[in-house]
């Protein structure tokens, strides 16, 4: 008979589930609603990799008021991944006051630290001649030979060869610069140019450093006048 | 002078996204400056570009999945400010919707926006990104690694030179993978030196350039030290560390040529000295 009355009382239980979408805790000084629970999380481990997860959070990410900071979900307290840094010591670049036949150069100094077991590339890119207006600019430079362009480097020193280009020596710089006396011009996206790779390395670096150096040599026929553009560098971790 | 110094983590995620599955990664971006930077997020997808992780950027922006930010505040591609040593975190949610058994591979990215309205003779801006690796693949066993090819250099193996190997291995199957294994040398059946293989990415239907696990967990290229003794030496790699017969064997013989022809020379020299000055002294 006892056992007539279980089954009977489990059809009925089986026959209306109830649905439960939040958790409700009360006492007489505090309620509670829980949006829900973690279903699990934790770190699983094999000879080859860690995984870390956490499963069923809602609005999961980080969220701060006044006097708390909520962590929801993930991987907070598993923070064992280096930073990509890069670094870019000043933003503004002025070559001043040209005078023709002049070159004027500045520097830059790019520093680049990578998370263990990566290399990584520097890509550069211009959004446009440095120019007045599309139609007064300065011309990239093409070199002494017209034989550099956005991928290739060669000697530019000859003060009759007007133009902008850049250097670049240092850390993971030397298949792409060989020398300091090596320029090309920079990609310019306005002229459908792909970003070009500027530095690379294979290996992990921390606090590796690239001297950019502009330089700009303009012909007694150019208008006087602001010139302007956006130089962009773009640094990605090797895979 | 305004300066740009961010830092992102992780730099790279590795994700199996079969279709109707979402996947939700939190990235964090650190400004170290101290100066405001003005930032925006981005998916840009890439190829690899050789067998050594560098990669290259395509143009195109229409995506097989559906990337957003999942922040409450916050949308891919919207401006947001990082305050001087400032982080945040970036919860970016990748949906797949249909596809399947083919890999794609992008990059999140975070571009920094002109800090000057008004733009001066040139003006940098910077561009960080973290690399996305997605395998749609259902397959459940991978295609084997092939070695394509073993160097050891020099050619003429001498005692005191040391070793170079280098080699690569390609990933024949539809979604991407790590190499491993181990690459050892054995003088007299016993090993003589011995190196893990690190554990690099190699992409579907690519190949990647295979360099030695150091004690500290970094890459490094594969190099055996002086002295190697004379005699006969085996080379092999095994990809699964326990298998019974390697993947890739090669045998060769150490010699102190380098010794043996600086040997040779002296004792030549010395030969002939002396024999010219018994030749001199024979004369009447």
């Amino acid at each position: 008979m006892t056992s007539k009355i279980i089954f009977l009382l489990s059809i009925l239980l089986i026959s209306f589930p109830a649905t439960v979408l939040a958790q409700r805790f009360s006492s007489p000084s505090y309620l509670i609603n829980w949006g829900n629970f973690n279903l699990t999380s934790g770190s699983k481990t094999s000879p080859n990799y860690r995984l870390t997860d956490t499963v069923g959070q809602n609005a999961p990410g980080y969220s701060e008021g006044d006097s708390l900071a909520v962590k929801a979900g993930f991987q907070y307290i598993y923070d064992t991944f280096d930073y990509l840094n890069f670094t870019i010591d000043k933003l503004l670049i002025d070559f001043g006051t040209l005078e023709s036949g002049i070159g004027v150069t500045d520097t830059n100094l790019l520093t680049v630290t990578t998370p263990s077991g990566r290399g990584y590339q520097i890509t550069a890119h211009e959004d446009h001649a440095l120019w007045q207006n599309p139609n007064v600019f300065i011309p990239d430079t093409t070199c002494n030979d017209n034989n550099c362009d956005v991928n290739h480097a060669a000697i530019w020193n000859q003060s009759n060869k007007y133009g902008f280009g850049f250097n670049a020596q240092g850390d993971g710089t030397l298949s792409y610069f060989p020398a300091s006396n090596l320029f090309r011009p920079f990609a310019n996206l306005d002229q459908s140019q792909n970003p070009a790779v500027i530095a690379s390395e294979n290996t992990p670096v921390r606090n590796h450093q690239i001297i950019i150096t502009y330089k700009v040599l303009v012909s007694p026929d150019q208008s006087a006048g602001d010139y302007q553009t956006y130089i962009t560098y773009t640094l990605t971790p090797n895979y | 002078m305004p300066q740009f110094n961010l830092g992102l983590k992780p730099a790279q995620i590795e994700i199996t996204l079969e279709p109707g599955k979402s996947y939700t990664q939190a990235f964090e971006v650190t400004n170290n400056s101290n100066d405001s930077v003005i930032l925006t997020s981005s998916l840009s997808a890439w190829q690899p570009l050789d067998n050594l992780g560098n990669i290259q950027h395509q143009e195109s922006d229409q995506f097989p999945f559906n990337f957003s930010l999942v922040n409450s505040d916050l949308r891919l591609g919207q401006e947001f400010i990082l305050t001087p040593h400032q982080s945040r975190q970036l919860v970016l949610k990748i949906e797949n919707p249909d596809t399947q058994n083919v890999d794609h591979y992008f990059s999140f990215f975070l571009s920094q926006k002109p800090p000057q309205p008004q733009l001066q003779s040139g003006q940098n801006l910077a561009k960080i990104g973290a690399n996305i690796l997605i395998s749609t693949s259902t397959e459940s066993t991978l295609a084997p690694l092939n070695i394509d090819f073993i160097n050891l250099s020099p050619r003429l193996k001498d005692t005191f030179l040391g070793l170079k190997i280098t080699g690569q291995i390609s990933n024949p199957s539809s979604r991407f993978t790590h190499l491993q294994g181990k690459i050892t040398l054995k003088k007299n059946n016993e090993i003589f030196w011995e190196k893990d293989i690190y554990p690099y990415t190699v992409l579907s239907q690519n190949s990647r350039q295979i360099f030695c696990l150091t004690e500290d967990k970094h890459p490094e290229s594969c190099q055996v030290s002086a002295p190697l003794w004379p005699g006969k030496y085996q080379l092999e790699v095994r990809q699964n560390p326990s298998a019974a017969t390697p993947d890739y064997v090669n045998n060769f013989f150490v010699f102190p040529y380098l010794l043996s022809f600086i040997i040779i020379f002296v004792f030549t020299l010395f030969h002939l000295i002396v024999k010219n000055y018994q030749t001199r002294s024979s004369k009447p």
